[in-house]
């Protein structure tokens, strides 16, 4: 754990390099630890109940970072994979009653399996062609989830009333011991957030970025980029699957319906939410989970405030994809890729402003971002 | 981006329900001052129930707000209340105005000062809540409303999030009403298999299944002519369970089943299946989905000439002014539920939506029929609180409830059957080339 | 005329009346895609807005012929303005434009719902004759949207060869920095194309809405599977898209009509990964630049 931890800082740094530890690290640390507040500082269970959709949403999205951020696919069918877990979850558990701990790999597993089957002939296309096929894969899933009525129990879905394992006296029910399932659905968070910057500092991680920037060149360099395409959609599929377990125990339910992980509706939301957050930084898709689902409380009371009063959703959302647009037009690498921008601005402010005064730079300070 | 719009579908099973019966029948049962035409003369083969009036104490709205003068105290109680007021437009529709039935009602009681218990006066407070149609979010406000608020009594969502919020009501054992589609023909059974009981959830919108087969036995006494029945659903659990329930039903009243087409949810051309039904000569078409659904499918089957009669859930005068003089030599059953506002079919139905009117704003909302679907089962509420002496005793009023039967504006006895769910009538319209719109009602089949 | 062959008969008409609404969605994806490498999303959306302005329009007292005509140059208009006010900011990183699109879908649709209403508006109508050949009941009006599917495409064929406005926008979508080099005003070519995929687009709303009753939501539908035509027939191939509009029609009518219609979505897309394993960029891949880069 402590390695970890270590390499865990160290990739920090490196991805943000520390001109001032005030402009940066203290900052990130304090953003990073506050949600192990939440439930003293969220006023009320709804929006602690925001925060635990927050964090299954980051799970689910830092998955998709892998192969969409990372490695350059646009794949349509990552909810879907976020389902299949989910789904796998509900049958362990209904019918054999395997406890969380079992559940959560036994998930993740069966969504990179799933991911893996339909990267074997995707991966065949690329661009646009593998966004298609993927969307496409997706659409028989869905179909199958309705129509196959003897596993999945048809449009209705399957129900599960049972909360997660506890651990000794530390029970997980949702209701009335909602913080201990939002520390648990949070460690998970957490801990794909340090997958995720592992897999980037890692061999791996190089290479799928290497597949991103120029495909072919990668290939000339000798890798195997059919070969690595598929470890990045079957590592996507494993935080998608653990995640479904969570959207499983959160509510209690799973079906194929229009706002499940089978619609298209979550399948552009995850995708809008990489791209807020910013699709080059390793950030990114927290701050886009965080952003889509608590932006519309924010904005909605302090519209309330303006003399536009209170807003319909169709104006709330008419909002909402404006700012998308303009955001892309004016800072197309997302809030992290921003921050990261303005960050740097100001770091190499403080520099100069240092040099001025006679002050010897730290060292490695120049390093760019 | 792609929003299915589910709840309609069980709004569309009730009318359809009792349309082909109460709409075949209307030509001799309509009665000229609008008073309730009884339809139930259908013959009886022994499943069919036949209506058994109930003896004992029918509970009105002035029982309910009576008070006595002894009263010493007042207090105020909270009731959740989460609809989805925004979010796929049909659901929005039918759930604003579901919600809003209940809104009414509390603010018809609090402005009548009111309801006693004992010696204390109680007036009432909705904590509302915009589920925004998301499942996560009517978790979120479930939660909240029980953990934080401490609410006894939760009204709604219609669709969304139904069966979720269930799950917790019910652990939690807090009344939970609400016209929810799921409830019937799913989630309660489902929370039942999952939790073990579902005492203190009430259906308030009837169950459907019980319409059929009378529906089926008033068309084959109206029209003897008619043997086959071609069938469309979408492709749901409900539009499943609702053509099984059709094919039981026609083919227990000895009508030939000859075509079944299940279609998946987005479809607008349906000339495929159509074409295939018509190859099998149908006299009636029986269709399910939401109302864009069946406009297309209506609109489709009209030109194609599939069968003789065909029905719709539609509202008769959409109907009327869609099709027109494509009406010609074809008869279309069509209609809502419990009464319509375009021909009510009572006095207390009129009355009501006068009344409702004026809390609009002057004007009745599109499908403002739906309200009835909440309106009286406030009333019933409290009445069942009268009963149990308590308004924090969920199980006691859940009892009081299950025993409690009520005049209302949309039933002259309005009651919960066994399984929680209401037991209210329906109205079936007919809609012919060049005639008046004719409505009427047929009385709910009882236990 | 046997009955096999009359239900055929039937069965082949329900399929070119969907196939020419296809082809025009997937048209007007498709000239932007081979010009732009934009996949513009939004356009189902722009279909909507034709549905419901051509509904507006008609109900405002202009006949249906005018009414759609009328839809299609405003939309087309609107969209030229999409493409001045944020897409030409967009061309370098086509994906930026794809992001934009689907921003502008949240604004349109929510748009369309805040100024008609969430509910949905009955079929227009102007023809309500049906003619029946031998057992085929064959409505006028699916006649008239064929037959006006089948003179636009017509002329978009025409007007890609033989005017000089074709030939530049052919120049541009196979290397649009020599088309520069040679003086063409790549940008306004590009802005006309934005125009024209919106017209189009349009045009297939205001067709739709005489056929079926319309919703805020119409537009998603034909989007998907217009994007699909596009594709199997070679994103930014016009020929390609026409001829794949009538086979993914043929599929979805004939597997609705002779299979079990349940999984008729699954037999589309399983057409659609078969035929992209097979070919990667389509049916007719078409040429240029862009196609290289991107497929």
């Amino acid at each position: 754990m402590v390695a970890v931890s270590r390499s865990f800082a160290g990739t920090l740094l490196r991805q943000y390099p520390p001109a001032d530890i005030l402009t940066i690290r203290l900052p990130l640390a304090i953003l990073l630890a506050l949600p192990l507040l939440a439930p003293m500082l969220l006023p009320s269970t709804r929006l602690l109940s925001l925060a635990i959709t927050a964090a299954i949403f980051l799970i689910v999205a830092n998955g998709l970072h892998i192969v969409f951020g990372y490695t350059g696919q646009l794949s349509l069918a990552h909810t879907t994979l976020w389902g299949v877990g989910a789904y796998t979850a509900a049958l362990l558990a209904i019918h054999y009653g395997w406890p969380t701990a079992a559940l959560i790999p036994a998930a993740g597993i069966s969504a990179a399996i799933a991911a893996v089957a339909i990267g074997i002939p995707a991966f065949r296309t690329a661009g646009f062609s593998f966004a298609i096929i993927t969307f496409a894969f997706a659409e028989i899933l869905r179909t199958v989830a309705i129509n196959w009525r003897d596993l999945t129990n048809g449009g209705a879905g399957l129900m599960l009333r049972t909360p997660p394992t506890s651990i000794g006296p530390i029970e997980f029910e949702t209701i009335r011991h909602l913080d201990n399932f939002y520390y648990l659905t949070l460690a998970f968070a957490y801990l794909s957030l340090a997958g995720v910057f592992l897999i980037r500092q890692s061999r791996l991680g190089r290479t799928f970025i290497a597949i991103r920037e120029n495909e072919s060149l990668a290939r000339s360099l000798g890798i195997n980029v059919y070969l690595h395409k598929l470890i990045a959609f079957g590592l996507s599929g494993f935080f998608a699957g653990v995640a479904g377990v969570f959207l499983l125990y959160n509510n209690q339910k799973i079906e194929p319906g229009p706002l499940s992980p089978f619609s298209a509706f979550f399948t552009i939301q995850f995708l809008l939410m990489i791209l807020i957050g910013g699709r080059f930084s390793m950030l990114g898709p927290t701050i886009g989970a965080v952003i889509a689902v608590f932006a519309p409380e924010v904005i909605r009371p302090l519209i309330g405030l303006t003399p536009l009063g209170d807003l319909s959703t169709a104006r709330i959302q008419i909002i909402f994809g404006s700012t998308l647009v303009l955001t892309v037009l004016f800072a197309p690498n997302g809030v992290a890729g921003q921050a990261k921008e303005r960050y740097g601005a100001l770091a190499a402010a403080l520099q100069k402003f240092r040099e001025r005064q006679g002050g010897a730079a730290p060292p490695g300070a120049a390093a760019g971002g | 981006m792609i929003k299915r719009l589910r709840v309609w579908w069980i709004v569309g099973v009730l009318l359809t329900a009792l349309l082909v019966g109460a709409a075949c029948t209307s030509d001799d049962d309509v009665d000229d001052d609008g008073e309730d035409a009884t339809a139930t003369s259908a013959p009886t083969n022994g499943e069919a129930a036949t209506a058994t009036p109930f003896t004992g104490t029918i509970l009105t709205p002035e029982d309910v707000l009576r008070k006595d003068g002894t009263a010493t105290k007042e207090v105020e109680i909270e009731w959740g209340w989460m609809f989805e007021l925004s979010g796929p437009p049909q659901i929005q529709i039918f759930a604003t105005v579901t919600g809003d039935g209940v809104l009414f009602a509390v603010q018809e009681i609090n402005d009548a000062g009111g309801f006693q218990i004992g010696d204390t006066i109680y007036t009432i407070k909705l904590l509302e809540h915009d589920t925004e149609s998301d499942p996560n979010k009517t978790i979120g406000i479930t939660r909240q409303l029980i953990v934080d608020d401490e609410v006894n009594v939760i009204w709604g969502p219609a669709s969304f999030g139904e069966a979720e919020a269930t799950v917790i009501t019910q652990a939690e054992q807090v009344l939970h009403l609400c016209a929810c589609q799921d409830r019937g023909l799913t989630s309660l059974s489902s929370v039942e298999k999952a939790a073990g009981e579902s005492h203190w959830a009430f259906q308030t919108l009837p169950l459907v299944s019980r319409f059929f087969l009378q529906g089926a036995l008033n068309v084959k006494e109206d029209h003897p002519e008619y043997e086959r029945v071609a069938i469309i659903c979408i492709d749901s659990e409900i539009g499943r369970s609702i053509c099984e329930l059709y094919e039981e039903s026609y083919s227990a009243a000895g009508f030939e089943i000859v075509g079944v087409k299940v279609f998946p949810p987005g479809t607008s051309d349906y000339t495929p299946l159509l074409t295939n039904l018509k190859q099998q000569n149908p006299d009636i078409l029986l269709n399910f989905d939401d109302p864009t659904a069946q406009l297309n499918i209506l609109g489709q089957a009209l030109d194609m000439n599939v069968a003789s009669s065909y029905n719709t859930s539609l509202p008769p005068d959409i109907v009327q002014a869609a099709f027109g003089d494509r009406l010609e030599g074809k008869e279309v059953t069509a209609g809502g539920i419990p009464r319509q506002a375009t021909v009510p079919t009572s006095e207390a139905a009129a009355a009501y939506f006068e009344r409702y009117a004026e809390f609009s704003g002057g004007e009745l909302p599109l499908a403002s029929f739906v309200s009835l679907l909440s309106y009286d089962f406030v009333y019933m509420l409290v009445a069942a609180m009268q009963q149990a002496g308590t308004v924090e005793d969920t199980t006691a009023i859940a009892d009081a409830l299950e025993t409690i039967h009520y005049a209302g504006a949309a039933e002259d006895d309005i009651y919960f059957n066994e399984q929680h769910f209401s037991v209210i009538g329906s109205d079936g319209c007919i809609v012919r080339f060049e005639q008046p719109i004719e409505c009427s009602h047929d009385a709910p089949v009882r236990d | 005329m046997s009955q096999e062959l009359s239900v055929f008969m039937q069965q082949l008409f329900n399929a070119l009346t969907i196939s020419g609404v296809y082809a025009l969605v997937a048209l007007g994806i498709t000239v932007i895609f081979g010009l732009t490498g934009i996949v513009k999303f939004s356009i189902g959306e722009l279909l909507t807005l034709g549905a419901f302005l051509t509904f507006a329009f008609w109900e405002g007292g202009t006949t249906f012929f005018l009414a759609v005509p009328l839809a299609a140059i405003a939309v087309g208009g609107f969209s030229l303005l999409l493409e001045r006010g944020a897409f030409r900011f967009t061309l370098d990183q086509p994906i930026n434009g794809f992001i934009v699109s689907l921003g502008l879908i949240l604004v349109l649709q929510n748009l369309i719902i805040e100024i008609w209403g969430v509910g949905f508006k009955a079929p227009i109508r102007p023809f309500t004759q049906v003619w029946e050949v031998g057992g085929v009941s064959m409505p006028v009006q699916r006649w008239f949207v064929v037959w006006v599917a089948v003179v636009i495409i017509g002329l978009l064929f025409m007007v890609l060869r033989y005017t000089k406005y074709g030939r530049a926008m052919r120049a541009c979508a196979e290397d649009r920095d020599a088309a520069a080099l040679m003086g063409i005003p790549v940008a306004l070519v590009i802005a006309g194309t934005f125009a024209l995929g919106g017209a189009l687009a349009a045009t297939a709303g205001g067709l739709l809405a005489s056929l079926f009753a319309i919703q805020p939501f119409l537009g998603s539908q034909y989007l998907l599977k217009g994007f699909a035509v596009a594709l199997v027939g070679g994103l930014g191939n016009v020929e390609g898209a026409v001829i794949a509009a009538v086979l993914v029609g043929l599929t979805e009518t004939m597997g609705s009509g002779y299979l079990a219609t349940e999984w008729r979505d699954a037999y589309t897309f399983g057409l659609l990964i078969a035929i992209l394993l097979v070919r990667p960029r389509g049916l007719f891949p078409a040429r240029g630049r862009l196609q290289e880069t991107l497929q």
